[in-house]
């Protein structure tokens, strides 16, 4: 039996949804005019944010390609930990302009006055299995004829793995490197606030060194948090599953300082990375989504340099798996931007050339990635 | 067209499918702001920001069958009221007082005689409090949980609050009904 409660609740339900009160005249031109300043309101502020969220994934792409178009062949003049082991002339006194390195005549003075000069005198740490210690042969700068014998032919090289730490490469591209790399470096370090995410001393390549490529001694080793850039599509397949795919560019850089002398470089590692993760809705607040997701992603390293010089890299993929936290504003059914900081934790060795970076260094860390997605269904 | 096809036509923008969703949901959205707000001029405007607020969201709407749209706008309605209420001026949690008795059934049989305009208008002119919660609980069906979650009071508060407004209705009818 219903109680008194329950059947006024019901009489009075009835009533009010039945009953609707009339509108005043013109209502619809009024409301009309509403609507359209609305709609333009909401324009303007997705433009704005398309802007702002999809400028510095553009800037981090011309990079990018910067970086790629401007990539040179090695020139001849290098320092090898081959056979011969053969210094050239050339290539210690272009160290010596960018470095602080001695004197090019305080080398050779003392490679006649002493031991044969090794690679470690200059803080080098090579692998002694397939490095043997190179020596000095020439007794004069002046010697055109005893710096071509110091060459090593091209053929040598090329037979042997074999990558430069040092300055190498003297062309054009050099310069453009030195700036792209600091300016990435800015950027990602501007974006991220300058967020130091690894210093240490006396650090060493983590991860087993290819053979044949040569790494310093390193002293001191700063890496910044990376950054990431990236397009993305989401599949849903429910109202609060969806898998997530896509690509990604990632930038690391770190600052090394090596050696005896105790010079600062630069290094730059850029990645193209393919990430797939399972991702849960939890909530929207208005356009924006919040997402949980969890995942696994493979990066390959397309370009790494340390203040400009190319370095050979490793072709293997760095598979990590992740946990990340999204924001997601929906700009339209169909495109959103996303904000995604997450904790990863690296599954293989990540160094491309034998230097350790941000990940390498921390097996489990921290990045935000941020991009353009597009909402498959 | 059929709802669904409204709906489709509204989220591609279409002006003529908007003016004949609004035709047909205004008025129903407008007497709910009323009973809610009892003040017709801030009713109209909140009527016009619920159905823009629906009409700019209407892409992430997932039709589900006749009347399922109209829920979609109460609700959005509703909580665009309570979230506006809430933020202009807190909502006064009411001490816990006993509960007014259960009214004679006399007092029942008298409601089928009052017309529904009337019935609207003794709503409109309660307390904001008393009215948002009679009609959450006696029209739209929310539970006390949900008032008192939505409110930031608690159930019992929504309770009281209730059987007040209830006591108040039942006193209103019986004097229309005497006059």
């Amino acid at each position: 039996m219903l109680t008194n409660n329950s059947q006024t609740d019901n009489f009075v339900k009835k009533s009010m949804e039945e009953f609707s009160t009339a509108l005043p005249d013109g209502d619809w031109m009024v409301f009309e005019r509403k609507l359209d300043a609305a709609t333009s309101r909401r324009a303007r502020k997705h433009l704005i944010l398309m802007f702002w969220g999809i400028f510095p994934a553009g800037v981090a792409a011309i990079i990018a390609i910067l970086i790629m178009i401007t990539r040179e062949s090695y020139d001849d003049t290098f320092m090898t930990n081959q056979n011969n082991g053969s210094i050239t002339a050339q290539s210690i006194k272009a160290q010596q302009d960018d470095f602080s390195l001695p004197t090019l005549e305080s080398i050779i003075t003392r490679s006649v006055d002493s031991e044969p000069q090794t690679f470690e005198d200059k803080g080098f740490i090579t692998d002694p299995e397939t490095t043997p210690e190179p020596t000095v042969t020439d007794e004069s700068s002046n010697d055109k004829q005893a710096n071509e014998s110091l060459i090593i032919s091209e053929k040598t090289v090329k037979d042997n793995e074999f990558t430069p730490f040092e300055d190498v490469s003297t062309g054009k591209s050099k310069n453009v490197m030195a700036l792209i790399c600091p300016a990435s470096g800015i950027l990602t370090n501007g974006i991220a606030l300058g967020i130091v995410s690894h210093e240490s001393t006396a650090s060493k390549p983590a991860t087993t060194t290819p053979p044949g490529i040569m790494h310093p001694h390193i002293d001191y080793t700063k890496h910044y948090m990376p950054l990431i850039f990236g397009i993305s599509f989401r599949y849903s397949l429910s109202d609060k599953w969806s898998i997530v795919s896509g690509l990604d560019y990632s930038l690391y850089v770190s600052d090394i300082s090596t050696g005896q002398t105790a010079f600062k470089k630069s290094q730059c590692t850029n990645y193209i990375g393919v990430p797939i993760r399972a991702d849960y809705h939890f909530c929207d607040f208005g356009d924006i989504g919040l997402y949980a997701g969890l995942g696994v992603k493979a990066d390959w390293c397309f370009n790494s340099n340390i203040n400009g010089t190319i370095q050979n890299n490793t072709r293997n993929p760095a598979i990590t798996t992740f946990l990340s936290f999204a924001l997601q504003y929906n700009i339209s059914p169909v495109f959103s931007l996303y904000l995604e900081p997450s904790a990863s934790m690296l599954m293989t060795a990540a160094s491309p050339n034998g230097i350790s970076t941000y990940r390498d260094s921390n097996r489990i860390y921290y990045s935000t990635s941020i991009g353009f997605r597009i909402n498959i269904n | 067209m059929s709802e669904e096809e409204l709906i489709n036509a509204c989220r591609n923008g279409n002006k003529d499918a908007q003016k004949e969703l609004y035709i047909q949901y205004a008025e129903r959205v407008y007497t709910l702001c009323i009973r809610y707000l009892g003040d017709r001029e801030n009713a109209l405007d909140y009527t016009h920001d619920a159905i823009i607020k629906a009409f700019l969201a209407i892409s992430r709407f997932k039709y589900s069958g006749e009347g399922s749209f109209y829920v979609w706008l109460r609700k959005i309605t509703i909580n665009m009221i309570i979230d506006r209420l809430r933020l202009n001026k807190r909502i006064k949690q009411v001490p816990i007082s006993t509960i007014a008795e259960p009214a004679d059934e006399k007092e029942d049989s008298l409601l089928p005689a009052v017309p529904p305009e009337i019935l609207l208008q003794m709503i409109s002119c309660m307390s904001e409090e008393r009215r948002i919660v009679f009609n959450m609980y006696c029209i739209d069906g929310y539970s006390h949980k949900e008032i008192a979650r939505r409110l930031g009071i608690t159930e019992k508060g929504s309770a009281s609050i209730l059987a007040k407004a209830r006591a108040l209705l039942k006193k209103k009818v019986f004097d229309y009904v005497d006059e």
